[in-house]
């Protein structure tokens, strides 16, 4: 009896302890949170919201870089501007970003800023810690959402935190802080209800402590040296493990490239009336790079059906073939601002087991930086009169050196049982 | 010496004629005259024509007929006639002249026409729309991954040859018009054919583009190879229907065939520098049967990959520009 009542004293306590520790962290440190503006300079209006704060008394303050990409793009166009807790408005300087880490680092005048800064962490929270991301979501002002840190998300390349709490757009930007305050996150995406994902300490300690001012006119090239790092670190650590395979109808495929890339299997055997048997397996890797509007990279695809039909004559088969691979999307997202059309190549190769595919290779470049290329590939196999393995593979963002490297790989990866 | 008179249409074209082994002869609407017109505006005794002697021409004398006589457009009542001149009386139009009017030497007869005459056998024009049928079935029936039946089969194939009889029908009835012999069987022959080869040709298409990597280049090539064969199916339907001019053949057979070119090309030379997200290749498979070349390497493969980048590069630099 007594630990029952122990144990509801505890979970109110504990309850009240944490209403407690979000009051404070509010009345605290709100005067070191903001609201970010971009702000259109023709018409003067606000285009688009996110939110930031203040971590030194020089007036740095750390925000998202999709927050701000507008400005990156066209700093003639935007200017950014915060808005405090008190209703005062200021220009900001952007001082660095990380695309990678989707992470920029602003400068506010000193002079405008009043109490406390937020103090960077010493270490991550331990799994089950309550945390609280503090924003700005809906221009309805600061808010404060608690929720639990669960570790840094598994099998992701970008190391990211998985919050248990709603983050919502505008709160972007936002610090994550733990019970004393300190910040141990930036909010950055949601993956749907009361799943968030913050970027973790580490990342902003990186950002914070390079002190490194970027030029306006260097910016390309500033985003340009860190997708060409970003995707080279990426292609290496997919090559360097040699890849597990799995059966697939009479083929025997790439199963899982990489820990951070996942999978699903599927097939039409439940399906009536189709004349033939498909089975497929589909990897993503899942994260993109946001550029800006416009332009998402760092996207990775793979995927491979076997098709065969005892239905459908070998002229048939071949026919429907020729459809299934006429038309394919590309794996992201891109305007015709930053990318060429694609330009492809085509021909029937053969690979090191003996695989005779129909391959037709794609690419095209993207305008604002040398050597980044969306790589987009896809085959039919010609060995069976009537089954063929279709393999399929889309990169964005990668050099041309990384593209050969990776298609010689995946060319070479399918067998035969 | 004996008259000739004949009765002229409107463009000059002989409606009928007549010869009169007569010094003198009467026209007029009347029915006791030697040529007699049903005409309102011409009078009963409308005109005499008379021979002159040591002469080509003949003698027209109006008998003060209502509406008088023009010769050439001009008004007159008495003139010297030949095979020159068109006279009009009433809405009526006339030419009058002499037996012994040189006519022009007779055409040669071409080679090419005693070549083609295997063309207007019924037997062949029967077998070559049964391949025809056989060709646009068998493409319908080998391009479909659902059920089909034999009366779908027969439903597209028989709409599609009805369709191509527009074609031959239209200029046998031109060549009728044109006072020629239709040559009908001949006109379906040459349709047969031409649809033939348009098909085969399709066919060498998807077998070249399957097999080798230089697919934009083989789809100009036979584009190429269908402009010519249409350039040489128009000029043998005018050949059959008409007897005009080589020079008025060629040159209607290349306006029709530039048409037809403007027509295809037009999509290749606008929309060019239109942004499109998803890639445009050429991606035909055919049965490993149809497989007549070695494949590549994948090395080999991605190694030719850098032309691809080359060409980017110098694309992103023109956009640069």
């Amino acid at each position: 009896m007594l630990r029952i009542i122990i144990f509801i004293s505890l979970l109110f306590s504990q309850h009240a302890f944490s209403q407690q520790t979000a009051q404070n962290l509010f009345s605290q440190y709100r005067s070191s949170l903001y609201q970010i503006q971009m702000i259109d300079k023709e018409s003067g209006n606000k285009s688009s919201i996110g939110s930031g704060f203040r971590v030194s008394e020089n007036g740095d303050i750390i925000s998202n870089y999709h927050v701000i990409s507008d400005f990156v793009y066209f700093p003639d166009k935007y200017r950014i501007q915060y808005l405090d807790s008190n209703g005062n408005t200021g220009s900001l300087q952007l001082k660095n970003f990380d695309v990678i880490n989707d992470l920029s680092l602003l400068q506010i005048d000193p002079a405008q800023t009043s109490g406390l800064p937020f103090k960077l962490a010493e270490n991550l929270p331990l799994q089950g810690s309550n945390i609280y991301s503090l924003g700005n979501p809906h221009d309805l002002g600061m808010i404060v959402v608690p929720g639990t840190y669960n570790g840094l998300k598994k099998n992701s390349f970008y190391q990211r935190i998985h919050f248990t709490g709603s983050i919502n757009p505008g709160m972007s930007g936002g610090p994550a802080v733990n019970g004393l305050g300190q910040i141990v996150g930036v909010n950055v995406a949601t993956a749907g209800n009361q799943i968030g994902f913050l970027i973790p300490l580490p990342k902003v300690k990186a950002l914070f402590n390079s002190q490194l001012e970027i030029n306006a006119e260097d910016y390309k090239s500033h985003m340009q040296k860190q997708l060409q790092q970003n995707q080279s670190k990426l292609i290496t650590a997919i090559l360097s493990k040699p890849w597990s395979h799995a059966p697939l109808g009479k083929a025997s495929v790439p199963e899982r490239i990489s820990d951070f890339i996942s999978c699903w299997g599927g097939s039409n055997a439940s399906e009536k009336d189709v004349k033939f048997l498909s089975v497929s397996s589909r990897c993503r890797i899942g994260e993109a790079i946001f550029l800006n509007g416009r332009l998402q990279t760092g996207e990775i695809e793979i995927e491979f059906e076997w098709l065969t039909s005892e239905q459908l004559n070998t002229f048939q088969f071949h026919n429907f073939l020729t459809q299934k691979i006429a038309f394919t999307r590309p794996g992201n997202q891109a305007g015709k601002n930053d990318v060429t059309n694609y330009r492809c190549q085509q021909d029937i190769v053969s690979n090191q087991h003996q695989v005779s595919q129909k391959s037709v290779l794609c690419a095209r470049a993207y305008k604002d930086f040398d050597d980044l290329y969306d790589v987009l590939f896809i085959s039919a196999s010609n060995d069976f009169a009537d089954g063929s393995l279709i393999s399929h593979f889309t990169l964005a963002g990668v050099s041309a050196d990384s593209m050969k490297q990776f298609s010689n790989q995946f060319m070479d990866s399918m067998s035969w049982q | 010496m004996a008259i000739v008179v004949e009765v002229l249409s409107r463009s000059g074209k002989v409606l009928s004629y007549q010869a009169f082994e007569k010094e003198i002869i009467s026209i007029g609407r009347a029915y006791d005259n030697d040529v007699r017109i049903d005409d309102p505006y011409v009078g009963p005794e409308h005109l005499v024509i008379g021979s002159e002697e040591d002469s080509n021409s003949l003698v027209l004398t109006d008998v003060n007929s209502l509406n008088g006589v023009k010769i050439n457009g001009v008004q007159g009542s008495k003139a010297l006639v030949g095979f020159d001149d068109t006279i009009t009386i009433g809405r009526t139009r006339l030419r009058v002249f002499k037996s012994n009017q040189k006519v022009i030497p007779a055409v040669v007869l071409s080679k090419l026409e005693e070549k083609m005459e295997w063309l207007s056998m019924r037997r062949v024009c029967a077998l070559l729309a049964l391949v025809f049928i056989g060709l646009v079935s068998a493409n319908f029936y080998f391009n479909s991954i659902v059920e089909v039946n034999i009366s779908q089969v027969m439903k597209v194939s028989l709409s599609a040859t009805a369709a191509a009889c527009i074609w031959p029908l239209c200029f046998a009835l031109l060549s009728i018009l044109a006072k020629k012999e239709a040559h009908i069987v001949t006109q379906f022959n040459l349709l047969w054919l031409f649809l033939i080869s348009h098909e085969l040709l399709s066919y060498l298409q998807a077998l070249l583009q399957f097999n080798l990597s230089s697919v934009q280049f083989i789809y100009w090539f036979i584009l190429l190879l269908k402009g010519t064969l249409f350039f040489a199916f128009l000029w043998f339907t005018l050949f059959i229907a008409f007897h005009q001019s080589k020079a008025m053949r060629n040159g209607i057979s290349i306006a029709g065939t530039a048409l037809l070119a403007m027509y295809v090309l037009a999509p290749h030379f606008f929309n060019t520098q239109n942004f499109v997200a998803a890639p445009r290749y050429t991606s035909q498979v055919l049965s490993p049967i149809f497989r007549i070349t070695t494949p590549e390497s994948t090395e080999e493969f991605v190694e030719r990959s850098d032309n691809l980048i080359q060409g980017l590069k110098q694309e992103v630099e023109k956009d640069k520009k």
